[in-house]
C-alpha cells in the first residue's frame, strides 16, 4: 500500500517536472538568445558568433557612463529609501500620536497615483528648481518609497512590544530603541527592501527618461532604449548593451534571490 | 515662570510677530510698487524728452531752451502723477532752485545707463537723440505710500486681536475649550491674510493703472508734438517699457483689464490723432498679475499665530508622555512626510491645476480653460480606442494567471522544496530583469527575417509572420511578452498562497474521497480566492500603466495597434507637449484606478482565516 | 531600596470601555516581597506597567520612597522589570542583553564587565554568556531576564509572572531560588502571578485583584483565614472555600441560624434577616453517619490525593467539598451526614462582603 502510494507520488512528481521543465526553458530562452545574438552580426544570426561586436558596442556607445549613472541613481535611492522607510515605518508601527492612521492612509493613497500622472508635475517641479538633467533631479523624487514603509511597518509590528518597553525601562530614548532594538532584528526586511529598491531603480525608465536630456546623465535603461534614434546602431549593438544592462540585475538576482522572493511574497 | 506662562508668552510672541511681519511685508510690497511706478515714470519721461526735444543746431546735444520748455510742460500735463526733476547734465531744469545732481551720480548713470535710486527718487538716464550718450537725468519721486492697510484689513486686524486674545486665554484649558476658540482664530487670521493680500494686489493694480495712464499721456503728448509718430507708433516703444503697443480702438482714458493671450492684462487706449488709436497693454506678468506669489507668503505669516496657539494648547492639554511620543513620531516621520508633501501631494495638486489650463512647455502663456481639457480628451476617439486596446491587453492577466495557478498547483505540492525553488528561480528571472532589455531581445526574437520565432516557423513550413509589424498580430505579440514577464511573479505569489493553506484541509478532503481535481476545485481554489483577486486586480491596474514595454518594443505602432493608454498619455505630454490634456487624461485614469483599488480592498476585506 | 505607594490609581485604555484599574491604593514597604494575585485579565500587568512608568495612569499617583513619580519617565524611576515574555533582545548575546541597560546609561565598560560577571555568577549563567536568546531553554531565558534586571541594581524589582511559562518542577525550583535571591538582596519586589499557590508560597503580603479592583491585601494567613469577600474566599485555597447560599435569621441572645434548604446551621449572628453566604473551608467539613451533623448530603465524587481525599458532595442541590484525611471508604451515591466546624464558619452578606 505504502509502496504504491510512494510510486504514485514519484510518478506524479516526474509528470509535473515533465510539464514544468519545458516551460522553464522557454522562460530563459530569450536570455540565452540575448547572450548569443549580441555576438552575431545582423545578417547572420545563425552563423558563428563574432565576439568583437560586444566590444564594438561598448566602444561606440557611452555604455560605461550609462552604467555609472545607473549605479549612482540606484545606490543613492536605496540609501534614501531604506533610511526614510525605516524611520517612518517605526513611527507608524510603534509610536502613538494623533492622526496616525489617517496619515498612513494618506501615504498609501500616493501609491495609487499612476507613474504617468506624477511625471508631469514632478517634471515641472524640478524644472522650476533647475534640476532637469541633473543627478539630484532624477534622485530627489524617488527618495521615499511608500511600499517600503508599508513593508517595514508590517515587519516592525511583528517585533514584540515588550522588547521596546524593556529598553525604555532601561533608559533608552526613542532613537536608541529604534536603532538598537528595532533595526537589528529587522535586517532581513531591510535587505529585502534594499534589494527591491535597487532593482526597481535600476530598471526604472519613465522618470529618468523625462528628467534627463543629455546622454551624460542617462541611466542604462534609457540609454539603450534610445539608441535606435540617437546612434542608429545595429540591433546586435543594442542587444549587446542590453546585456550590459541586465548583467548587474542578474548577478543581484542570483546572489539575493531569497530577498526578491520575499519581496514578492510580502506584497500579498 | 510656570510652563503655562512660558507657552503663553511664546504664543503671544508668535502672534504679534506674525501680524507685524505681515503688515511690514505688505508695506514693503506696496512701497515697492510705488518705486516701480516712479522708475517707470522717470524712464518714460526721459524717453519722451528724447523723442520730442529738437536737437541743438551744433553738436549732438539737445537744444537747451527747447528742453527747458518741454520739461516744464511735463508739469502741466493734466492728471499726470509723476513728480519730476529734470537735469541737464547736473543742472535742474524745472525748479532752478533745486539742488543740482551730484557729479558722481551722473557719472554712475553714464557708466550703467540704467535706473538708479538716490534716496527717495528714481533717477533715469536722459540719453541724447541717438542714444549714444547720457546728457542728463530724470528724477521721479516715489509716493511715500499710504497707511499700508485698507479699512477692511483694519477690521480684520481688530477681529484678529479679539480672537487672538481669546485663544491665548484658552491655552491650558481642556481640549474642547481651546478647540472652540482656536478654530475661529485660524479663520480670522486667514481672513486677515487675504485682506492684506487684497491691499497689496490693489496697490499693484493702482500703480499699474497710474503707470499706464501716465504713459498714455506722454504718448499722446509726443504724438501731438511729433507728427511722424502718429503713423509709426512703434517709435514710442522706448516710452512704454514693460508694455506692448498694439492696434486698438477708442476707449476711456483710464486703464481697464481684459483677458488677452491667456492672461488678464491691464490696458489703456491711446489716441494718437483723431481716429487713430492704439492700445497700450501691460506685458503678461506685469502689475498685479505678479502678486500671486504674495498670497502663500502672507497666509503663511498669518498662520503663525494660530499654529503657535494650537501647538501650545495641544502641548499643555496633553500628557507629557504622549507629547514626547508625538514629537518623536513627527521627528521620525519628517523626512518622508516632507518628501511626500513636496514630491507627491504638491504634484497631485499641481497636476489638477495644470489640467485646468492650456499648458505647454513651449508656450509662455497658460490660459485657464476650466474643464475644456477634460472635454477634449473625453471626445477624442483615439483616447477611447487606446482605452479599449488597454482593456484587451489586460486580458493577458487572466491568461497568465491561469497558467501560473496551474503551474503552482503542479509544482507546489509535489516535488522537493529544492526542485520547486529552482524552477521558480527560472520563472522569476524575467520579472527580476530589465524591461527595456527584455523589449530589445523580444524585438529581435520577433524579427520578421532573422528572429528565432520566425526561423522556427519557417522550418515548420508555416511561413514568416511579421509579428510586430502587422497590426493584426502586434498587440498579441506584446501580450505574449507580458505573460512571459509576469508569469514568474504570479507563480511566486500563488506558491506562497498555497503554502499558507494547511495540509490538513487537503488531507481531510482526501479522506472524504475527493480526487485531485475535486480537491483543487473545492478546497484549494476557494481558499486561494483572495490571492487570485489580488493578482488579478493588481495585474490589471499594472496593465493600465504599461509604458516602457510598448515604447521600446513597438513605439505604439504599427498604426497605433499597440498604443496603450499610459503610453498614449505620455505621448500627449511629451511628444505633442500638451501637458494640460495629458494631465486631464491622467487624472481620469487615476480616478478609475483608484476606484479599482478601493473595490479590491473592499473585496479582500474579509480575508480567509485558516482556523 | 524603596517603598512603593499607589494612591487611587486608575487606568482606562479605552475611554468608553471598562477601566483596567479602578482606584487601587497600595503600600508596599521597603524590602518586602509583595505579590499581586488575580485571574487572567484582571489588570496585574497594567498595574505593574503603571508602576514602571510604561503606562500613564488615567488618575492617581505612584510614589517611590515617598516621591511622586507619576509623571516621570520609566528610565528616571530606577525600577527594573522582568516581562511576562522575558523580552530578551533576539539579536544580542546573553552578555549584551544583560549589559544593554548599562550601555544605554553609559556606565564605563570595566564596570559593566564586572557587574555582568557578578550577575552571571549569582544566577549560574557563566557558560551561557555568549549564546543568543534563541539558543536558550525557557528556564535559562527566565534567568537571563532576571539577570538583566539584577545588573541594574534597581530600587524595585517588578516581576510579571516570571515562572508561568515553565514546567511545574522547574517552577518550584526557581521559586526557591527567587526567594533566596530576595533574602540576599533585600530589594523591594512586586511579583505578579495568577497562581494562588505560588502567591501563598512566596508572598510576604499578597494583594488580590479582580477586574481592576483591589479585593484584599494581607499576609497569606490573613487571606486564608479571614477572606474579606466571597471572591477572595473562593480564589484562595485549593479547592477554594465552600459557599452555601441560605437565609439568615436571628434567634435572639447572640445567636442565629442559616437555613440552607433542609439544613439549619447555627451561627453567631445578631439581628440579621435575609440572604447570606455561609463559607466553610473543605478541611473544616467532616462526614458522619447520615442521621448526624447538620444534615445529610449525597456523595458525587471522590478524588484521593494521597494524604488527603477530596470528596464532592451535593447538599440540597448546592455543591459542597470536603477534604478528609487518608482515603475513606466512600463511593459516589453514598449518603452521608455533614458536620461543619463551628469555629471556622465565615459569613458573607448578599453582596459578598464579609460580615463582622
Ligand atoms: N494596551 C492595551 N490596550 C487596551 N486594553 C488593554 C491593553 N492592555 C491591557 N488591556 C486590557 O486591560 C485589562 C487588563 O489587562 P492586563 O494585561 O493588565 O491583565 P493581566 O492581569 O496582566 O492578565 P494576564 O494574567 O493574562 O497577563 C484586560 O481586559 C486587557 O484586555
Ligand atoms: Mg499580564
Amino acid at each position: 500500500m505504502g509502496n504504491r502510494a510512494g510510486r504514485r507520488g514519484t510518478l506524479g512528481r516526474w509528470v509535473s517536472y515533465a510539464l514544468a521543465l519545458p516551460l522553464a526553458l522557454l522562460m530563459i530562452a530569450p536570455f540565452l538568445y540575448m547572450a548569443a545574438v549580441a555576438l552575431m552580426s545582423e545578417r547572420d544570426s545563425l552563423r558563428p558568433p563574432v565576439p568583437e561586436h560586444f566590444a564594438a558596442a561598448l566602444a561606440a556607445l557611452p555604455v560605461g557612463r550609462f552604467l555609472l549613472n545607473s549605479a549612482i541613481f540606484s545606490l543613492a535611492v536605496v540609501a534614501g529609501q531604506v533610511l526614510t522607510s525605516a524611520t517612518a515605518a517605526y513611527a507608524f508601527a510603534r509610536l502613538r500620536f494623533p492622526g496616525r492612521d489617517r496619515l498612513f492612509l494618506a501615504y498609501l493613497c500616493t501609491l495609487m497615483a499612476p507613474g504617468v500622472l506624477l511625471v508631469i508635475p514632478r517634471f515641472l517641479l524640478i524644472d522650476v528648481l533647475g534640476w532637469v538633467d541633473t543627478y539630484q533631479g532624477v534622485i530627489s523624487t524617488e527618495l521615499v518609497s511608500v511600499t517600503g514603509i508599508f513593508l517595514l511597518r508590517q515587519f516592525f509590528r511583528t517585533i514584540p512590544r515588550d522588547l521596546e518597553d524593556a529598553a525604555r525601562l532601561e533608559g533608552a530614548g526613542e532613537w536608541t530603541i529604534f536603532w538598537r532594538v528595532i533595526v537589528p532584528p529587522s535586517r532581513p526586511a531591510l535587505a529585502t527592501l534594499a534589494v527591491l529598491a535597487f532593482a526597481d531603480q535600476w530598471r526604472s525608465f519613465l522618470w529618468p527618461l523625462v528628467a534627463t536630456r543629455s546622454s551624460a546623465m542617462r541611466p542604462i535603461e534609457v540609454g539603450i532604449a534610445n539608441l535606435g534614434g540617437t546612434y542608429a546602431v545595429s540591433w546586435s549593438y543594442q542587444v549587446a548593451s542590453a546585456r550590459a544592462a541586465v548583467i548587474p540585475l542578474m548577478v543581484l538576482y542570483f546572489v539575493a534571490q531569497k530577498y526578491f522572493i520575499r519581496g514578492v511574497e510580502e506584497t500579498i | 515662570m510656570s510652563p503655562l506662562a512660558r507657552w503663553r508668552a511664546g504664543v503671544l510672541f508668535a502672534m504679534s510677530a506674525g501680524a507685524l511681519l505681515l503688515l511690514a511685508l505688505a508695506q514693503r510690497a506696496q512701497s515697492g510698487y510705488e518705486r516701480t511706478l516712479a522708475a517707470r515714470d522717470a524712464t518714460a519721461a526721459a524717453a519722451y524728452l528724447t523723442i520730442v526735444t529738437p536737437v541743438a543746431r551744433r553738436g549732438a546735444g539737445y537744444d537747451l531752451p527747447q528742453l527747458l520748455i518741454r520739461a516744464r510742460a511735463l508739469e502741466e500735463l493734466p492728471g499726470f502723477s509723476g513728480r519730476f526733476e529734470i537735469y541737464h547734465a547736473t543742472a535742474p531744469l524745472i525748479r532752478a532752485t533745486a539742488p543740482p545732481l551730484g557729479a558722481a551720480a551722473l557719472q554712475q548713470l553714464r557708466r550703467e545707463v540704467a535706473v538708479r535710486w538716490t534716496g527717495e527718487a528714481a533717477l533715469a538716464p536722459l540719453l541724447d537723440r541717438d542714444g549714444w550718450d547720457v546728457v542728463g537725468a530724470v528724477a521721479a519721486r516715489a509716493d511715500a505710500g499710504t497707511w499700508p492697510v485698507s479699512t477692511w484689513s483694519l477690521g480684520a486686524l481688530l477681529l484678529l486681536l479679539v480672537a487672538g486674545t481669546q485663544s491665548l486665554g484658552a491655552i491650558g484649558r481642556p481640549r474642547h475649550a481651546w478647540r472652540q476658540s482656536i478654530g475661529p482664530y485660524g479663520v480670522v487670521a486667514a481672513l486677515f491674510g487675504v485682506a492684506v493680500f487684497a491691499d497689496v494686489r490693489g496697490a499693484a493694480a493702482d500703480a499699474t493703472d497710474r503707470w499706464l495712464y501716465d504713459t498714455r499721456l506722454l504718448m499722446q503728448e509726443a504724438a501731438a508734438r511729433v507728427p511722424e509718430i502718429r503713423s509709426a507708433p512703434a517709435g514710442l516703444a522706448t516710452l512704454a517699457r514693460g508694455a506692448e503697443i498694439v492696434p486698438g480702438d477708442s476707449g476711456p482714458s483710464t486703464a481697464w483689464r481684459r483677458a488677452a493671450g491667456g492672461a488678464v492684462r491691464a490696458a489703456v487706449a491711446v489716441r494718437l490723432a483723431p481716429g487713430r488709436w492704439v492700445e497700450l497693454r501691460a506685458r503678461p506678468g506685469e502689475g498685479e498679475a505678479g502678486t500671486a506669489v504674495w498670497l502663500p507668503v502672507l497666509l503663511g505669516l498669518a498662520a503663525l499665530g494660530p499654529l503657535g496657539a494650537l501647538l501650545a494648547a495641544w502641548s499643555t492639554a496633553t500628557a507629557p508622555r504622549q507629547r514626547r511620543e508625538t514629537v518623536a513620531a513627527w521627528g521620525f516621520l519628517a523626512p518622508s512626510a516632507l518628501h511626500l508633501a513636496a514630491f507627491s501631494f504638491a504634484p497631485l495638486l499641481l497636476v489638477v491645476y495644470v489640467s485646468l489650463h492650456r499648458w505647454s512647455p513651449i508656450e509662455p502663456t497658460r490660459a485657464f480653460v476650466a474643464l475644456a481639457n477634460y472635454g477634449r480628451v473625453f471626445r477624442d476617439p483615439l483616447v477611447w480606442s487606446a482605452l479599449g486596446r488597454t482593456l484587451v491587453y489586460a486580458l493577458y492577466v487572466p491568461a497568465s494567471m491561469t497558467l501560473a495557478l496551474g503551474l503552482a498547483v503542479i509544482i507546489g505540492r509535489r516535488g522537493s522544496g529544492a526542485a520547486t525553488s529552482a524552477l521558480r528561480a527560472f520563472f522569476l528571472l524575467p520579472y527580476a530583469s530589465s524591461v527595456v532589455a527584455i523589449a530589445l531581445v523580444w524585438q529581435w526574437m520577433y524579427h520578421p527575417d532573422f528572429g528565432l520565432l520566425n526561423q522556427l516557423l519557417t522550418r515548420a513550413g508555416l511561413g514568416p509572420v511579421n509579428w510586430l509589424g502587422d497590426p493584426k498580430t502586434a498587440l498579441a505579440a506584446v501580450m505574449l511578452v507580458s505573460v512571459w514577464i509576469h508569469l514568474g511573479y504570479q507563480l511566486t505569489v500563488f506558491l506562497a498562497g498555497l503554502r499558507a493553506i494547511p495540509q490538513t484541509y487537503l488531507d481531510a478532503a482526501r479522506v472524504d474521497g475527493a480526487n485531485a481535481w475535486q480537491r483543487f476545485r473545492r478546497v484549494t481554489f476557494p481558499l486561494l480566492a483572495p490571492v487570485t483577486v489580488f493578482v488579478l486586480v493588481t495585474g490589471i491596474i499594472g496593465g493600465f500603466q504599461v509604458l516602457a514595454l510598448v515604447m521600446v518594443l513597438t513605439g505604439g505602432g504599427p498604426l497605433g495597434a499597440t498604443d496603450l493608454i499610459a503610453y498614449h498619455i505620455y505621448r500627449i505630454a511629451w511628444e505633442r507637449q500638451q501637458f494640460g490634456d495629458a494631465s486631464a487624461l491622467a487624472l481620469l485614469l487615476f480616478a478609475v484606478l483608484f476606484g479599482a483599488t478601493w473595490a479590491q480592498l473592499k473585496l479582500l476585506d474579509r480575508r480567509v482565516e485558516y482556523g | 531600596m524603596a517603598s512603593v505607594t499607589l494612591r487611587r490609581l486608575a487606568k482606562r485604555y479605552d475611554p468608553h470601555g471598562r477601566p483596567a484599574l479602578e482606584e487601587v491604593s497600595l503600600e508596599v514597604s521597603d524590602g518586602e516581597f509583595f505579590v499581586l494575585l488575580g485571574p487572567s485579565g484582571c489588570g496585574k500587568t497594567t498595574l505593574l506597567r503603571c508602576i514602571a512608568g510604561l503606562e500613564e495612569p488615567s488618575a492617581g499617583e505612584v510614589l517611590l520612597d515617598g516621591r511622586d513619580v507619576t509623571r516621570l519617565e520609566p528610565a528616571a524611576r530606577d525600577v527594573a522589570m522582568v516581562f511576562q515574555t522575558y523580552a530578551l533582545y533576539p539579536h544580542l548575546t546573553v552578555r549584551r542583553n544583560i549589559a544593554f541597560g548599562l550601555e544605554v546609561r553609559r556606565v564605563p565598560a570595566a564596570e559593566i564587565t564586572r557587574r555582568v560577571q557578578q550577575a552571571a555568577e549569582r544566577l549560574g549563567l557563566g557558560t551561557l554568556l555568549d549564546r543568543r536568546p534563541g539558543e536558550l531553554s525557557g528556564g535559562e531565558r527566565q534567568r537571563v531576564a532576571l539577570g538583566r534586571a539584577l545588573v541594574r541594581e534597581p530600587q524595585v524589582f517588578l516581576l510579571d509572572e516570571p515562572l508561568s511559562h515553565l514546567e511545574p518542577t522547574l517552577r518550584s525550583e526557581l521559586r526557591a531560588e527567587l526567594l533566596e535571591l530576595h533574602r540576599a538582596l533585600r530589594t523591594t519586589v512586586v511579583y505578579v502571578t495568577h497562581d494562588q499557590v505560588e502567591a501563598m508560597a512566596m508572598g510576604q503580603r499578597i494583594a488580590v485583584l479582580e477586574r481592576g479592583r483591589l479585593r484584599q491585601v494581607g499576609t497569606p494567613a490573613e487571606l486564608y483565614g479571614r477572606p474579606e469577600d466571597v471572591f477572595v474566599a473562593r480564589f484562595i485555597g485549593n479547592p477554594g472555600m465552600n459557599l452555601l447560599k441560605g437565609r439568615g435569621r436571628s434567634t435572639g441572645d447572640e445567636g442565629g441560624v442559616v437555613d440552607c434548604g433542609t439544613w439549619s446551621v447555627p451561627v453567631p449572628l445578631e439581628r440579621y434577616e435575609g440572604e447570606i453566604y455561609l463559607g466553610v473551608r473543605p478541611e473544616h467539613v467532616s462526614l458522619v453517619a447520615p442521621d448526624q451533623g447538620v444534615g445529610a448530603a449525597d456523595v458525587r465524587g471522590v478524588e484521593p490525593l494521597g494524604p488527603d481525599t477530596i470528596v464532592r458532595l451535593d447538599a440540597n442541590g448546592q455543591a459542597l467539598v470536603a477534604r478528609l484525611h487518608g482515603i475513606p471508604d466512600l463511593r459516589p451515591g453514598d449518603r452521608v451526614g455533614v458536620k461543619l466546624d463551628r469555629r471556622q464558619l465565615h459569613l458573607f452578606d448578599a453582596a459578598g462582603a464579609r460580615m463582622r
